[in-house]
């Protein structure tokens, strides 16, 4: 078809996924034409993992593990289940997205994605958020207590509200302190993260996503 | 925003006989609503507006649709006083007023008070001669063009209406052209059942013709980059596209979620759209009544289960169902129905995939077009259509592709 009518299928796309999901989506979409984005996890053995998005025209979404012998090697293919309940499956290497979709148990956000299969492993708890449209940017990362906790910013310059995974749905975190790693704590006061508190906590973020060398 | 149409028939009276209006039997009937019965419909207007805002928990907004017979045939200091008392019954609410005219007469003072109280103009035409007469037979068509031309040079806006049947079926491209000439929106409306008095035999379209016009026009509309805004195929693209990402959209239920459109009969009989003509299935009298004595009463509940009949028999079961809205059933009273889905929509929803795929758009080429979207979206531009096919080239997009070279760029607004 020519370039006019993929123009105006682009403009329809636009406007039949406004104020849905995946308009929610389209805002993860890639600066370049290539893109990722990492965040660790558990598997129910204790095996730790980390998801990996990578982006091209399509995402695929690939495990891998990053302890033992196997660090660094993608998850063999087969059905898994993370510590907190959520069953995947991997096949060839990624993510099994139409099995996700048709999981019985599986949560039904999975089913608007449709299409986007390779989006994300998981249902993405931002959008549990009031307006996950307005979200900037977001950290987050597995804690030694085994809750995952995230850090949100709505609007470039403000500061970043804390939350914890519960339920696959994010609840605002009291105020207080709340463990990184070992010693380390990051604070939560008026609901947002302490701006001393951003620091440490992005760098443990990464810190927990690095893939083994 | 949720949206509430009230269809008021202000008068009857017109000043056209086009062989197809379903108000045939009323055209010379000059009796109007009085101002004491308009305060009467606004205060309906008014109080579901405030309820439904209240029980859906979400702002609305109430549109006000003039329709007839001819509202421009009204005196205009009928119009200027009844526009004023809209204006102080819904003050403080969200509300559009808007009026279907045929343009056959567009008077200096009407003109006036289309700006003065920022009226919505719908314009029906349907570009083909033959159907569309005044009451002495004579074509209208270059009377409306004139006062067309008088709104375009006054830069008054408006959007039109073309009733499909059969005088214009093969000379939809034609009916695009002009529209688009001119710059406005245009609906689609297939012609609706009416009384059998009228002349209208010689220009019904069966189905199956009316579901080649409409296929052939959307073929035509996105070859041209579907740049007239054309109801109802840019909303059932939107449909197919978010039914092949697989992203489900709320459906029509009156129970849930309100009424959509509503129908003000000159003497205050309300009725569905679809049950219009049907004095056994009036819902009540917004003039006689109060809008909740109505919605509380047996007329009502009776209508709420014949609308999720239709629903259950139409569209259960209907591919495109929770994507498409499922209000198409419930739009016109058609009478011809085949044994499953509706007889029009679905069939042009089922063209419309076909094209989509047969041209390489499946699943996954929709989904890299998002990015593109998106990325033109973010950067508040638009992209050329080299950026374009760049950034998804066509049937190449699938899953597996290797990230190309060795830098890997975060966005913004990643997940760390």
């Amino acid at each position: 078809m020519p370039d006019k009518t993929r123009n105006a299928i682009v403009t329809a796309l636009r406007r039949a996924v406004e104020g849905t999901p995946l308009g929610f989506l389209a805002k993860v979409a890639p600066a370049a034409e290539s893109s990722s984005e990492q965040f660790n996890g558990m598997l129910e053995n204790g095996t730790r993992v980390v998801f990996r998005r990578r982006t091209v025209a399509v995402q695929q979404t690939e495990v891998l593990v990053t302890g033992g012998d196997d660090a660094g090697r993608a998850l063999p293919d087969g059905s898994y289940r993370l510590k907190d309940g959520v069953p995947f499956r991997v096949e060839k290497g990624r993510i099994d997205f139409d099995q996700v979709s048709k999981d019985p148990d599986g949560y039904e956000p999975f089913r608007q994605y449709g299409a986007w299969r390779e989006t994300v492993a998981i249902d993405n708890p931002l959008l549990s958020l009031p307006d996950p449209l307005a979200i900037t940017d977001v950290v987050r990362f597995l804690a030694p207590d085994g809750l995952f906790y995230f850090a949100v910013q709505h609007g470039a310059g403000q500061p970043y509200r804390a939350y914890a995974m519960k339920e696959r749905r994010l609840e605002p975190l009291a105020d207080g302190r709340y463990p990184i790693e070992k010693n380390k704590r990051f604070e939560v006061v008026d609901g947002t993260l302490s701006p001393k508190s951003l620091a440490s906590f992005t760098a443990a973020a990464h810190a927990l996503s690095r893939l083994p060398e | 925003m949720k949206s509430v149409e009230w269809v008021i028939k202000a008068s009857k009276f017109c000043n056209l006989r086009c062989a197809y209006c379903y108000e045939w039997n009323n055209l010379s009937n000059r009796e109007r609503l009085s101002l004491a019965q308009w305060q009467r419909v606004l205060e309906a207007v008014r109080d579901y507006h405030l309820g439904l805002e209240r029980r859906l928990g979400t702002p609305v907004e109430s549109r006000l649709i003039w329709h007839g017979g001819e509202p421009l045939t009204l005196p205009a200091d009928y119009l200027d006083q009844v526009m004023r008392l809209q204006h102080e019954t819904l003050r403080g609410l969200d509300y559009r007023i808007l009026l279907q005219s045929n343009l056959f007469s567009l008077p200096e003072a009407v003109i006036e008070l289309l700006r003065r109280h920022d009226i919505g103009l719908g314009v029906s035409m349907d570009v083909i001669g033959g159907v569309r007469v005044d009451r002495r037979g004579r074509r209208t068509e270059s009377a409306v063009l004139a006062n067309l031309d008088r709104l375009d040079r006054l830069g008054i806006s408006y959007g039109a209406i073309t009733v499909l049947a059969k005088h214009n079926l093969h000379r939809l491209r034609d009916v695009h052209d002009f529209w688009l000439r001119r710059g406005a929106g245009f609906r689609v409306l297939p012609l609706f059942e009416g009384p059998g008095e009228r002349p209208s035999g010689s220009f019904e379209a069966s189905d199956e013709e009316l579901v080649a016009a409409l296929c052939d026009l959307f073929d035509y509309w996105l070859g041209q980059g579907a740049q007239a805004k054309i109801f109802p195929l840019a909303e059932w693209l939107g449909n197919v596209l978010r039914a092949m990402l697989g992203q489900r959209s709320p459906v029509y239920d009156r129970r849930l979620r309100g009424e959509s459109v509503l129908q003000v009969e000159t003497n205050g009989d309300l009725f569905l759209t679809d049950e219009r003509g049907h004095a056994e299935w009036r819902l009540g009298n917004v003039i006689k009544e109060r809008i909740d004595r109505i919605l509380a009463s047996r007329a009502y509940s009776d209508s709420l289960a014949r609308s999720e009949a239709k629903t259950a028999q139409f569209c259960h079961g209907c591919p495109h169902y929770g994507f498409c809205n499922g209000y198409p059933v419930h739009a016109e009273p058609f009478t011809r129905w085949p044994a499953v889905g509706c007889p029009v929509t679905a069939a042009v929803h089922d063209h419309i995939e076909r094209t989509l795929l047969a041209a390489g758009y499946d699943a996954e080429t929709l989904a890299g077009l998002m990015w593109s979207a998106s990325g033109a979206a973010q950067a508040g531009a638009q992209r050329t259509s080299d950026e374009l096919r760049r950034a998804s080239p066509p049937m190449s997009i699938a899953a597996g592709l290797p990230v190309t070279g060795g830098s890997v760029t975060v966005p913004v607004n990643s997940l760390t």
